[in-house]
């Protein structure tokens, strides 16, 4: 485990039930590093950083995040969840609460906050994502974009050192998408460690340092994006990316 | 004009149609003249006994002279201020409900579950400060409304845990939450009440006596609270999943996350059959006069075979019945206002 890295994933297998998802997976992300994973349906990206946060229990393998091993105990698991943020592609915020109670319901009764100091900060990244405005307003109020950039500023609220983002814009109208991009591009500017799953390929090759292409279940290649997009080595993301070109 | 044509399209649209208005027409208006006449306009108000009723009027006299025992039963007369006191505590202890900022609602609700059956010990039993009064004595309408509220105090948060723990993924517990739940659905609360006043008694050791409305209370919990269970079940079962994984993800446990995020949501969906159900439990505390308590139902033979108001009976079910009939709908107002209250959502905007 080298000094810097905050996730280190060895041998990580998963099975539902006779479907053997991840096959012996390795995976190291280092502070401030911004890694975007690709792949067709089915590889098994989202189950990856699903098992991260342990929305997924893993079989075989271990995954040490910020020196906590994941295991089945419930503190250590929530441990690791409070330094973890996570985006949902169908964002997931909590209908019969506001906006400004959804980015203080954590705060306050996880992190045992005063209901001011957490006020203040959820005005702050609701500055940050640009929906301030709509802070009193019901998540149904929200346009699919601005829900997404409320769920981001969600998980910000309880300052993570690892934000997880699982498809964020696959559910967004087409012109809703950059206005999450941005969010995520400045929010990679301030050096937060990023795990995206995603296929916007144009915000791999602006903020990603590493882009990683799954396929059944394994990791089957890892390179900087620059190489990733002009060069790749397998067959198989040869042909994903080519198939990606085809569309856009 | 429209709406003559329009009685005319619907009412009167072919021979056979127009008769059957005409009679329907006829016979509501028969029936309607009848009841007015039978309850105001020959009906008596006032009189001493069964003597000052007429053939063709209701005797309201006798719900005017017996009031005092539809009310409260059999409690001694110069005692009854003893239960509007217990009333004014118990509607006093919901204030809080209504403070803002308290940041832990379960806990007055926790508290209601000790403080009310409290109130109603000291003040209605004598709890050894009053002058103690049998619960042989308690009856009408404050029996009614003391087996519907704490039946309903109880069921409810037993209901939550069973609901909770049928969707447990340990196999125990949900194995004894299914169990629970089918057992008392699967038998009639008439037998759950005649278990809990001939049978457990007899069970009980020796020296060891628990009062009749407690064994009620305790039976009439355990099959609402099954009940419950289920409705509130079919309102986890549309809560989605991400629900559950955003709460996760930002570092939620079991506990806080049921209470504030995924509770709050089922009741919003449940909160109309949650007033259905609380209705009928309600109309179900009647059955206990079949084990020889005088709820508000269960009164009015006694009191229809005084000597002096004989043959009484109709004009005390119909009293019975409007009383059920006005608790029943303003409990069915209430869910609906709550539940428009739930559902809109407040203008958009800044409210500050």
């Amino acid at each position: 485990m080298s000094e810097n890295s905050i996730i280190t994933i060895n041998g990580l297998n998963k099975w539902y039930g006779d479907f053997h998802v991840l096959k012996d997976v390795d995976l190291r992300v280092e502070a401030g590093e911004k890694i975007v994973v690709c792949g067709p349906s089915g590889s098994g990206k989202s189950t990856l950083i699903r098992c991260i946060n342990h929305l997924e229990k893993h079989q075989k393998g271990s995954i040490n995040v910020l020196g906590n091993e994941l295991n089945d105990d419930i503190k250590n698991i929530s441990a690791i969840r409070e330094e973890v943020g996570m985006c949902f592609q169908s964002f997931n915020l909590f209908p019969h609460l506001s906006i400004l109670d959804n980015l203080t319901l954590a705060p306050i009764w996880v992190r045992k906050m005063s209901k001011k100091d957490a006020e203040k900060i959820a005005w702050k990244y609701l500055k940050r994502v640009n929906i301030a405005e709509h802070a009193h307003k019901f998540p149904a109020q929200l346009s699919g974009g601005q829900q997404q950039r409320a769920a981001i500023a969600r998980s910000l609220c309880m300052q993570p050192k690892i934000m997880l983002f699982d498809e964020p814009t696959s559910a967004l109208d087409p012109e809703m998408v950059n206005e999450v991009l941005d969010v995520m591009v400045s929010l990679a500017e301030e050096g937060m460690t990023m795990i995206v799953v995603t296929h916007e390929m144009g915000f791999a090759r602006r903020v990603a340092d590493h882009v990683i292409f799954m396929d059944e279940g394994k990791i089957v290649e890892r390179q900087v994006p620059d190489k990733f997009f002009k060069n790749p080595e397998n067959e198989r993301t040869i042909e994903f990316l080519k198939q990606i070109h085809a569309i856009s | 004009m429209t709406l003559i044509k329009k009685i005319k399209k619907d009412y009167f649209n072919s021979p056979l149609n127009s008769i059957l208005t005409l009679l329907v027409i006829f016979l509501l208006t028969k029936v309607g003249i009848w009841f007015v006449n039978w309850a105001f306009i020959n009906a008596v108000w006032v009189g001493d006994s069964a003597a000052v009723a007429t053939k063709n009027g209701a005797t309201w006299a006798f719900i005017v002279n017996k009031i005092r025992f539809f009310m409260f039963g059999f409690f001694p007369k110069d005692q009854i201020w003893r239960i509007i006191v217990a009333i004014v505590l118990i509607a006093m202890s919901m204030i809080p409900y209504f403070i803002k900022g308290i940041k832990y609602k379960i806990f007055i609700f926790a508290g209601h579950m000790l403080l009310w059956p409290l109130i109603i010990f000291i003040m209605l039993s004598g709890g050894g400060i009053f002058e103690k009064v049998s619960t042989n004595d308690w009856g009408g309408l404050t029996l009614t409304i003391i087996l519907s509220l704490l039946g309903l105090l109880y069921s409810f948060p037993i209901g939550v845990v069973l609901a909770l723990s049928r969707r447990s993924e340990l196999p125990v517990i949900r194995g004894l939450s299914i169990a629970y739940i089918e057992f008392f659905r699967g038998i009639p609360l008439i037998t759950i009440l005649f278990m809990s006043s001939v049978v457990v008694p007899f069970f009980l050791p020796e020296g060891v006596a628990i009062d009749k409305i407690v064994r009620v209370v305790i039976g009439m919990t355990f099959f609402q609270s099954a009940y419950l269970a289920e409705v509130i079940r079919g309102g986890l079962q549309a809560i989605p999943k991400g629900q559950y994984e955003a709460a996760e993800s930002l570092g939620f446990r079991f506990g806080l996350q049921s209470y504030l995020i995924i509770l709050p949501q089922v009741f919003k969906i449940t909160v109309s059959n949650i007033g259905g159900i609380s209705i009928s439990f309600i109309k179900d505390t009647t059955l206990v006069l079949i084990i020889g308590m005088f709820d508000l139902l269960g009164i009015v033979n006694p009191l229809a075979s005084d000597s002096n108001w004989l043959g009484m009976e109709p004009e005390g079910l119909i009293f019975a019945g409007i009383v059920y009939w006005l608790i029943c709908y303003s409990i069915s107002r209430i869910t609906d206002k709550a539940e428009d209250k739930l559902n809109t959502l407040p203008e958009s905007g800044d409210k500050k």
